[in-house]
């Protein structure tokens, strides 16, 4: 076994791994923060949470969505903070890409280097020892370092547990809240129990780096502060006073640093976003973007009252229309397309494919339902209408004025979403205008809306009365690809 | 036919709402034809948030067979057509 120690690679790593956990931590508790209650169904029932972060109570004879269970946090714990879910993302995904990377480079030199072998139990022995050792440290004393070995037996067994069981396995259950991967390989998520399954085993894994942040700290200071923090800034025990300061440094420029990146988040939403967003979208272009739909839930599997998220219409026209069971409805196709057309939802309904999948929910906010959906395969829209070779974008513009009708919503306006022109031919992206078994319900979006299996939530545009085909979204609202994107900063392709 | 959020109403719910017509001189907003066929109505309370908690909206149709958009509806509270009238007893 080589001389194990600590080179400079793992000091700089070492370095590196804290300034993404932190992020990672503060911009996780942003996310809990929208939707603050933890699952083990998929079904997300209101009452069935086995974890709340929230004392709202919701109202019983009135509708509500999920947006009005959302929690405001403090930015002490949360990133940015004041529940701006659309930043906390960005801050979150950004950190997830540098946490990984940081962690491929640390491991691969760790193989390269045969610096593995400071994790590696080579003897059962090891269990008994860190046994011991938990005792000797509860005595108030130092237990022994192994021989030849930079740690005691339960300090080895501990980094090793972190570095590959509890590192992999957040970023396996972060993985599985991943609509597109979802979508993708359903069996994948299974495999944590379901989608609530794999949010609730990410956050208990929050909780387990946090309790090894705690106790490696609390081990650090009685170990001899300066002397541990030597060895993760010189390679070794020395300098002691200068480790300390050069310590008390780093983490105050820390401290600072998180204050100038929430300060920034919030004055500067818009740039924020546009920055983090560019790094954090290249990448979901690569990886989640030509993953397509293959999912197949059983009857069985049905959420028996899918929650939702947004109002809707608050206008007499829309009612005296729903009364009439949406008789007077026409949906306008048009834009950069050869043949603009019209629909009348018998039209739509009378089309010659009928397509109904069976399909996992995923907000936006983190909640989860399965239901059933029933409409025309977008891709037979397209066909009809020809878009134009300039054609890159599709926009749905919808009945619902936000500021009217949905307060807990932070901004006005007409909801509208974007989507890239190829979404339309992906096997499971459909107009629905049934939802399990029977007509779509007003509050899920009566009488049509898009479902598009890869994508979370506010994606799936409800309540659409007219789809146009762009080159450019650019000078559409704000600009950023759709209502949520221009008034809460939410990323537009959003796979995961 | 679809109903989702709807409610079919009886006959005798539908002459109720024929008679609250009436009583609130309720025109056809395109034509100003007095006379309807009584449609489905949607409970408004739950759904909307501007709507008092027994809002209905019933559907009426115009019957002026000139008229160019026939489809319209009066909003009614639940004692004005659902239930039976309660008869003062004082």
């Amino acid at each position: 076994m080589p001389e194990l120690d600590f080179p400079a690679w793992i000091r700089i790593t070492h370095v590196i791994n804290i300034i993404f956990i932190s992020l990672l931590i503060r911009s996780g508790i942003e996310i809990l923060a929208t939707y603050p209650k933890l699952f083990w169904n998929d079904d997300s029932k209101p009452g069935s949470e086995w974890a709340r972060f929230t004392r709202k109570k919701m109202p019983k004879d009135k509708l509500y969505d999920t947006l009005d269970e959302e929690e405001s946090y403090s930015s002490i714990v949360s990133m940015p903070g004041h529940s701006q879910l659309g930043l906390g993302r960005h801050w979150h995904f950004i950190s997830v890409i540098g946490w990984i990377l940081c962690g491929l480079v640390y491991v691969i030199l760790l193989f390269a280097t045969g610096e593995w072998h400071r994790f590696w139990p080579y003897s059962w022995e090891i269990f008994p020892q860190a046994v011991k050792d938990i005792i000797t440290y509860l005595r108030f004393e130092l237990p022994p370092t192994l021989p030849g070995q930079p740690y005691n037996a339960i300090q080895k067994l501990t980094y090793g547990a972190v570095v590959f069981i509890l590192a992999p396995f957040q970023i396996a259950t972060g993985a599985a809240q991943s609509p597109a991967i979802e979508a993708r390989f359903p069996w994948y998520v299974k495999l944590f129990g379901g989608r609530q399954w794999a949010r609730s085993l990410h956050f208990l894994a929050l909780l387990a780096f946090l309790a090894f942040i705690v106790v490696h700290v609390f081990m650090v200071i009685v170990h001899g502060f300066g002397k541990e923090t030597a060895k993760m800034i010189f390679g070794q025990g020395v300098h002691p006073i200068t480790s300390t300061v050069i310590t008390i440094a780093f983490l105050v420029a820390l401290v600072v640093f998180h204050w100038a990146a929430t300060k920034y988040s919030l004055s500067y939403p818009r740039s924020t976003q546009r920055i983090l967003g560019a790094v954090v979208q290249g990448t979901r272009k690569i990886f989640l973007h030509p993953l397509k739909s293959r999912q197949d839930y059983s009857r069985r599997d049905i959420t028996p009252e899918h929650r939702v998220n947004g109002k809707p219409p608050d206008a007499d026209y829309y009612k005296v229309m729903a009364v009439h069971n949406f008789a007077d409805y026409v949906l306008e196709v048009g834009g950069l397309v050869e043949r603009p057309m019209t629909f009348t939802l018998k039209d739509l309904r009378t089309f010659p494919t009928r397509q109904t999948q069976r399909t996992l929910h995923n907000c936006v906010q983190g909640w989860t339902s399965i239901g059933e959906w029933t409409g025309v395969p977008l891709r037979q829209i397209v066909e009809l209408v020809e878009p134009l070779p300039e054609a890159r974008h599709i926009v749905f513009l919808t009945m619902q004025d936000t500021g009217r009708d949905d307060p807990s919503a932070d901004g006005e306006g007409q909801f509208y979403e974007t989507i890239d022109l190829d979404y339309a031919y992906h096997p499971q992206c459909i107009l629905a205008y049934d939802m399990n078994g029977g007509p779509l319900p007003i509050k899920h979006g009566a009488p049509l809306r898009l479902r598009l299996e890869t994508q979370v939530g506010f994606k799936m545009a409800k309540w659409i009365e007219h789809i146009e085909f762009v080159s450019d979204y650019s000078n559409i609202g704000e600009g950023m690809g759709g209502w949520r994107e221009d008034n809460v900063f939410y990323d537009r392709d959003v796979g995961i | 036919m679809f109903l989702g959020d709807n409610t079919r109403l009886d006959e005798t719910q539908k002459s109720r709402v024929l008679d609250r017509v009436q009583e609130h001189g309720f025109t056809c907003p395109t034509c100003g034809s007095t006379a309807f066929e009584v449609g489905d109505s949607l409970y408004l309370g739950f759904l909307f948030l501007s709507e008092d908690h027994d809002d209905h909206m019933v559907a009426l149709t115009c019957k002026n067979p000139g008229c160019g958009s026939p489809r319209t509806g009066i909003r009614l509270h639940e004692a004005d057509f659902l239930k039976e009238p309660t008869r003062d007893v004082s």
